[in-house]
């Protein structure tokens, strides 16, 4: 038996459920990847149907082919350069029109294209679902209902696409009328050798397309293009883009679905959450209650993991018999990796509430209601959401920062969430701020949360004046319609993050974490243990902060893990780390007030986790700004405590 | 007129579109094109950016770039 393979690119509009579509057609047996060369990521597929192996691609969203943004070059070299078996252009019912001009840019093109009708059952629900039979017959292709969020059309629309790739049927070629002098331009530029298509994606994209054109066919082009926009006040992109709805309008007017009312739950939801007044207070109600539950609701199964890693470590220390072996698992092994476990359940709620609030439709309500407030720093109304984020743990919300397309404004947003206090950097402030301001330790901790929050948008005003701007810095957004997110799609959205989460940085803990065993361990019976010189090695760099050895290395240690810093002041202050008040005692005899607040402003301040460099590096591709956020943090919290210890010193 | 000026209960058309390319394209890549209907759905708390609403999609413009569309008004 003969086995065919297929190659079946999903195109579409950003949010038109295309990648719901891509998960349930390749089911279980997806993977993911980056493509190859790309910042935006495009995933692939295998699915067996009927003795035909298909290969899925999921291109980026886009609206067009040829407006010159980066996942529209993505999509349309692709196309161009590795044209796929099939296109199955997805497109969203609610929004037929404007999802249907990509589909006239792909038939122009003569791409062999399946049309998915996706939302159907919303579009039904308004009165406003197309007619895919009429729509098909009009356009000469099969036009088939779908549902990413249902298998019900899954056989259907396989079986179509199998024919189709089976069947070897020549696509049509589809020509549309545009106005009389693009129409002109076109009939010149076919002069010079160029197909019409190749013509019209010219004009339409200004030159930018990834077929190849002559001098002669460049200077024809461009000059095609001035004398449009001066016979016209329009650009030829537009008049184009008018062309296309002019036939669309058409279409859509014999198959009998034009209409334009915004649906019910749209009119008075959006009242309440976009109001002028109401808008932001419910906005900032949301984050607190997203908070509330993800830290309070994540308490009880951190409680049962820690109980278990505990459970886990004192089965193996009695289990195994004194030595080496047995610190290593459970001092270096089990202790490191759990206490990153513990974080797991913070981790996928907060995921689960970001998810919902994508899938939702309420991220872009949310960029729109900040986007005022962040423009004034240089960042991006989507930044505030992973910022918010970086409250619990800054390493999900740098990955959260992928909503953000600008390049620029997301550096930015990734360099200064570290200096929004993560959840790891509270049992420090809760055991200095009990010691020292006892009576004041509520305030003293809001204002060391301000400070951050002060702090990061410093930072962001004077790095938005340092990066160089990109030309494509404006706020153009699209309100997607309100969806109740399925719970399939969330489920898969929030394992894999939790299956990053665990996978990546579990890894870098572990290793920090013997490290850090290592170091407390060796050498064997000496009287200083490596990191005890190494902290007296260090201590006069910290020294002009009131820090003694202990708080150096306690610092040190933190850059595994912030939560370390707390436990490391325990063990080196000699008090056993259950018996809180003798810790206590020992720190107000060996540390100044004004040096304890100083260590909470340095604790805030100072270069990030292990794993969020690792995170950063990851996300911004490169070590360099991963350095940067070292270096920047550790100056910044060198002089935010110099001055705080000194200026502490005059009054405390 | 433009998209700056309208008033919240009223239906307005777009007669034009001006600015660099760049916004011209990325604005007709979204459906917003000459002859149009536009209505403005929603403002934050500066007035800038607002929310419009176009056929049977809302678009966000920060007020730099909806000066560019000229709209005049439609109401019967």
């Amino acid at each position: 038996m003969t086995e065919q393979t297929f190659t079946v690119a999903l195109l579409g509009n950003p949010n038109c459920g295309k990648t719901s579509l891509f998960n349930l057609l390749t089911g279980a047996r997806q993977r993911t990847g980056n493509m190859a060369g790309v910042t935006v990521t495009g995933r692939e597929g295998v699915r067996e149907h009927q003795g035909v192996t298909l290969r899925f691609v999921d291109l980026p969203g886009i609206y067009s082919l040829s407006h010159n943004r980066v996942e529209e070059r993505v999509a349309r070299d692709y196309l161009f350069e590795t044209p796929p078996d099939l296109v199955l252009n997805v497109v969203d019912a609610g929004n037929l029109a404007r999802n249907l001009a990509l589909t006239t840019q792909l038939l122009e093109q003569q791409l062999p294209t399946v049309i998915a009708v996706n939302m159907l059952d919303e579009a039904e629900a308004q009165g406003i679902a197309p007619d895919c039979d009429e729509l098909s017959a009009l356009l000469d292709l099969p036009v088939l209902p779908s549902d990413g969020r249902k298998p019900r059309f899954l056989e259907l629309l396989l079986d179509t696409l199998v024919a189709r790739l089976q069947t070897d049927a020549q696509a049509s070629v589809l020509a549309i009328g545009y106005e009389k002098h693009v129409e002109g331009a076109i009939t010149r530029l076919t002069g010079t050798g160029l197909e019409r298509w190749q013509a019209v994606q010219a004009l339409e994209s200004g030159g930018d397309v990834p077929f190849v054109l002559f001098d002669q066919q460049q200077a024809l082009l461009q000059s095609e293009i001035s004398q449009l926009e001066s016979y016209h006040d329009d650009s030829a992109a537009q008049l184009i883009a008018e062309g296309r709805y002019g036939f669309i309008h058409g279409l859509m007017h014999n198959s009998g679905s034009d209409h334009d009312e915004l649906s019910f739950a749209e009119h008075w939801l959006d009242s309440v959450v976009l109001n002028r007044w109401l808008g932001l207070p419910v906005f900032v109600f949301l984050l607190w209650f997203m908070f509330e539950t993800t830290f309070t609701l994540g308490a009880y199964p951190a409680d049962w993991i820690d109980a278990a890693v505990s459970g886990l470590g004192q089965w193996v220390a009695d289990g195994l018999p004194d030595g080496l072996l047995r610190d290593v698992l459970v001092d270096g092994l089990i202790a490191g990796v759990g206490g990153v476990l513990v974080f797991l359940p913070n981790v996928v709620l907060l995921f689960t509430f970001i998810a919902i609030m994508e899938q939702s439709g309420y991220m872009a309500r949310a960029a729109f209601l900040t986007d005022r407030l962040m423009s004034r720093v240089g960042l991006h109304g989507k930044a505030f959401v992973p910022l918010v984020m970086g409250f619990g743990c800054n390493v999900p919300a740098i990955m959260a920062t992928r909503t953000i397309e600008e390049p620029r404004a997301r550096l930015i947003t990734i360099l200064i969430n570290p200096f929004m206090s993560c959840s790891a950097r509270l049992p420090v402030y809760v055991l200095l701020a009990g010691i020292f301001f006892a009576d004041r330790a509520g305030t003293v901790m809001f204002a060391i949360y301000m400070l951050g929050i002060l702090v990061a948008f410093s930072v962001a005003a004077i790095l938005s004046r340092t990066i160089p701007t990109q030309h494509d810095e404006s706020f153009i957004m699209e309100l997607p319609p309100w969806r109740v997110p399925s719970l399939r799609s969330l489920g898969l959205h929030v394992w894999d993050k939790a299956g990053d989460f665990v996978a990546k940085i579990g890894g870098v803990i572990l290793v920090g974490s013997l490290l850090i065993w290592l170091l407390q361990t060796f050498p064997l019976g000496a009287e200083q243990s490596l990191l005890e010189q190494l902290g007296h090695l260090l201590a006069p760099l910290f020294a002009p902060l009131g820090f003694g050895w202990q708080e150096t290395v306690a610092l040190l240690s933190g850059f595994i893990a912030k939560e370390v810093i707390a436990a490391t002041l325990a063990v080196v202050y000699q008090a056993g780390e259950q018996d809180l008040a003798g810790l206590q005692a020992a720190l107000l005899a060996g540390l100044a007030p004004a040096a304890g607040l100083a260590l909470m402003v340095f604790t805030l301040l100072y270069m990030p986790c292990l794993a969020t460099i690792a995170v950063i590096r990851r996300e911004t591709g490169s070590w360099r700004w991963a350095l940067l956020s070292i270096v920047l943090g550790l100056v910044l919290a060198w002089g935010g405590a110099f001055i705080t210890y000194r200026l502490g010193s005059l009054w405390l | 007129m433009t998209l700056t000026d309208i008033n919240k209960h009223r239906t307005y058309r777009i007669t034009s579109i001006s600015g660099p390319d760049e916004l011209r394209q990325r604005l007709t890549a979204l459906g917003m094109l000459r002859g149009q209907k536009v209505r403005l759905r929603a403002s934050t708390l500066w007035g800038d950016p607002r929310t419009y609403a176009v056929g049977r999609q809302q678009i966000c413009l920060r007020n730099d770039d909806a000066q560019c569309v000229a709209v005049e008004c439609c109401d019967d």
